[in-house]
This record gives C-alpha cells, structure tokens and sequence, in this order.
C-alpha cells in the first residue's frame, strides 16, 4: 500500500515537474532574471530525471548525475534568492556561502565517507532556507507585492524547509533500510508537486502580466 | 525505533514545518494588507489636506477678487463719475466746447460701464443673485467691446444644474480661459458653449496660437484644474502649436 501510494506521489510529482519544465520553456521570454534562473533550473530537473530515468533503464548508475543536479540546484536557487531581493548584505553572504558549499560538495564527491549525502543536503537546503527566510523578511519590510515571485518563493520555502526533516534522518534511515528511499518518496514527491506546480502557475502569471495593458 | 516509526516522525516534522511556512505566508499576508490599509489612509489623509488647502486658496482669492471689485465701483466709478459731472458741467457752461468734448464725454461713459461690468463679474456676490449663464452672457458682452476678439457664446439650456459654488469656480475657469485666450493666444475667435445633453459641458475653442500640450503644467492652467477638482469638475485642455486650444470643462458622469 505505501509503495503504491509512493509510486502515485512520485508519477505526479514528474508530471508536476514537467509542466513546470515546459511553462519555463514556453514563458521564457517573458520572465525576470530571478524566475529565468529558476526557470533554467527547473529544465535541469526535468533533464536529469528523464536521463536518470534512462540510466536506470539500461542498468548503468545514475547516483553521479543526481550530485552534479544537487550541486546546480543548491547555487541556483541561492543565485536566484539574491536576484529576488539584491541588497549588498545578501551578496556578501552568498560569497562566503556558495565557496564553503562548493568545497562541501567537493568533499562529498571524493570522499563520501567524510561527509554524507545527508549533512551535505542538510547543509545546502538550510542555507537556501535562511536566504529565503531573510528574502522574506525583506519583502515583509519593503511591502514587495509581486504574486508570482511571492508565490515561486513560498514554495521552495515550503519545498526546502520540508525536506530537512528528511535529510537529518537520512543516514540513519539507510542504515536500517536501504531500500528506505522509496518510502521517502512520499515526501519528496509530494512536496515537488507543490514547488513545480507553483512555478508553472508562476511563470504563466508573470506571461499574463506581461500581456495584460498597464493602467495608466 | 523501525523504519516506519521513523518516517511517520519525519512526515510530522515535514508537517509541522509546513504549517510554519503557512504561518509565514499568512504574517506576511496580514503585514502587507496592514501597510495598504495604512497607505489608503495616509492617501485619504492627504487628500482631504489638499481639499481643505484649495478651499482656502479660493476663498482667500474670491476675497481679494470682492476687495478689488468693491475699488473699482467706490473709488475709481465715483473719480469717472464726478469727472463726467465736471465734464458735463463744462459743457453747459461753454456750448462752444461742448461740441469738442463731446467725444470724450462718450469715452468717460463707456469707461465707467466697463468698469461696472467688470466690477460686478469679479464681485463673487454677483452669483448670488445671478446665475453662470448671466454672468458669462455679461462678461463676453464687456470684452467684446474691449477687444477685437470675436465671442460666440451658445447655450441650450438656462439652467446649468450646478451649485452656486460650483457655478462660482466654472465662472472663473472660464474667466482664466477667455483671458488667457486673449492675452497669449492672439486668437480672432472664441466660442462659448454651454450644453446640456450629458450633464454640463462648457468648452472654450479658440483659434489662436495654441501651445505644446507640455505648457499644460504654467500656473494658470494649473489653477483651472485646481479650481476644477475643487468644484468636482472635470477640465480638459487640448491644445497643439497653430492649432488653437480647447477647453472642457464638464461633470463626471
């Protein structure tokens, strides 16, 4: 019964995914520099899904590709959190951040057994929140009213604070079950259904608004 | 603890950070609906200062204009008029001079005329007894003897369904328009209509010079759109170079 509901979860959370791949596609044109990075990097997503899913198909290991998006998805969500509110502060932390993670990751990818997949996510996705937090609080602080972005914000806000419960018992989880991940999937993919849905709706929000004639 | 146990506190967690974010979307809902709520406020605030500033400004103006109109007939109209009676009296005692200072005696008459025309169109109490019709009728008949301006004032209606205040600020709109006319456009004619088809419409076309619509923000028409919006009117000025200008003033429908 779980396995068939995660099994439900995950097809939704791909069909989310590439809608949210194709309303990047085809909206392109008309959004800003914060959504283009997020648009750029929800393709990504869709790509390495279907190229994993493809590896997987022809019995070769796709754990690698999975890293490299990790990696991309980390920085381009924290690029684009900078683009949503630039302030001098936030480029400052994010050029101490983006260096410290890059070495993480670095460390992950050579030497797995000194730092785990689950620090690394806990690392990463915390840092993307707290960037977001304060995006938020500034917003708050300067009345921002933009739906789109508030709404593409709100999202991975609820997509990346809801995955660290999961990172922080990751470890421990395959240790009692390898097979654990798919049980996981439940979490991730439903919490993709909400990240990739609303940058769809997003990205078609910003192509209305660049349609719709400006009250004079 | 198994595996499942373990997921079930990972999905309450996941739970209860979702709950968190909600809670952040709502604070910043509720922040942002308290700043708008705060922003219309201060607008509304704003706006009745300037309300209450533009009444003062017409009052302190209308004040003047009765002081100025209140010389004109004291002190100036009662020098013509004992210079008319000195002048008349001359020529009853000289017949030979009479004949001379006929033209001047007819000069002196036409001047104190004026004058009281003038002083009656600038005396804001004049609208108290009168109406905009009358006072527009008595005003384009004063500068058509002043001027070498052609009026042609049309109406079809004698009622304008205004308020005496809103009568007394299109009356001087209309005043501020004809002048300016006159005095910048170097304009040969001037049509006047009042209509009444759609709620009052007075325009003001003339034939002058005109001026590039950016002079639309000089003084004077700055203080006919204040006067305008102070009376709940609505004034547009269409004016092109060489292709005179037009004055709606009209009520929002």
């Amino acid at each position: 019964m779980l396995e068939w509901v995660a099994g439900y979860i995950t097809f939704w959370g791909s069909i989310s995914e590439a809608i949210g791949g194709l309303g990047a596609v085809l909206f392109w044109r008309h959004l800003p520099l914060f959504a283009k990075i997020l648009a750029v990097q929800v393709v990504c997503a869709c790509l390495t899904e279907q190229a994993g899913f493809l590896l997987t198909k022809y019995g070769k290991p796709n754990a690698w590709l999975y890293d490299i998006y990790f990696f991309l998805e980390v920085i381009m969500v924290s690029i684009a959190s900078f683009f949503l509110t630039p302030t001098p502060t936030r480029k400052r932390i994010l050029q101490y951040l983006i260096p410290i993670f890059l070495v993480a990751w670095g460390v992950y990818m050579f030497s797995p057994r000194l730092l785990s997949i689950g620090t690394l996510g806990l690392g990463g996705y915390s840092m993307i929140v707290v960037l977001l937090l304060s995006s938020i609080l500034e917003m708050t602080v300067k009345g921002y009213d933009d739906r789109p972005s508030l709404l593409i914000t709100f999202s991975l806000l609820a997509f990346f604070a809801g995955v660290i419960p999961m990172f922080s018992f990751l470890e421990y989880l395959y240790q009692l079950d390898p097979t654990a991940g798919k049980k996981l999937s439940i979490i991730v993919g439903s919490l993709c259904i909400i990240r990739y849905f609303s940058a769809a709706i997003a990205f078609f929000l910003y192509y209305r608004r660049s349609k719709t004639p400006a009250l004079s | 603890m198994n595996v499942n146990e373990i997921i079930l506190v990972i999905v309450v967690f996941t739970l209860l950070l979702l709950l968190l974010v909600a809670g952040i979307v709502v604070s910043f809902h509720i922040a942002n609906r308290q700043r708008l709520q705060k922003d219309i406020k201060l607008q509304e605030a704003s706006l009745r200062y300037e309300q209450e500033l533009r009444v003062a400004e017409t009052a302190i103006s209308e004040a003047v204009l009765k002081n100025v109109s209140h010389e004109l007939h004291d002190n100036i109209g009662h020098l013509l008029t004992s210079l008319r009676l000195q002048l008349e009296s001359r020529m009853l005692d000289d017949e030979q001079q009479a004949t001379r200072l006929q033209p001047l005696q007819e000069t002196l008459v036409a001047a104190s005329q004026q004058l009281r025309l003038l002083s009656r169109t600038l005396n804001p109490d004049f609208f108290q007894n009168s109406d905009l019709i009358s006072a527009i009728k008595l005003d384009t008949e004063r500068l058509q003897l002043v001027s070498n301006i052609k009026l042609h004032f049309k109406y079809d209606n004698e009622r304008t369904g205004l308020s005496k205040e809103q009568e007394l600020l299109a009356f001087r709109i209309f005043q501020e328009g004809i002048t300016n006319a006159i005095k910048h456009a170097n304009a040969k004619n001037i049509s006047i209509n009042i209509t009444q088809n759609n709620g009052f419409c007075l325009s003001i076309a003339d034939d002058g010079i005109g001026f590039a619509q950016d002079a639309s923000r000089e003084n004077g028409l700055q203080n006919m759109r204040s006067r305008a919006k102070l009376a709940g009117l609505q004034l547009e000025i269409t004016a092109a170079p060489g292709k005179g200008c037009r004055l709606v003033l009209s009520q929002p429908l």
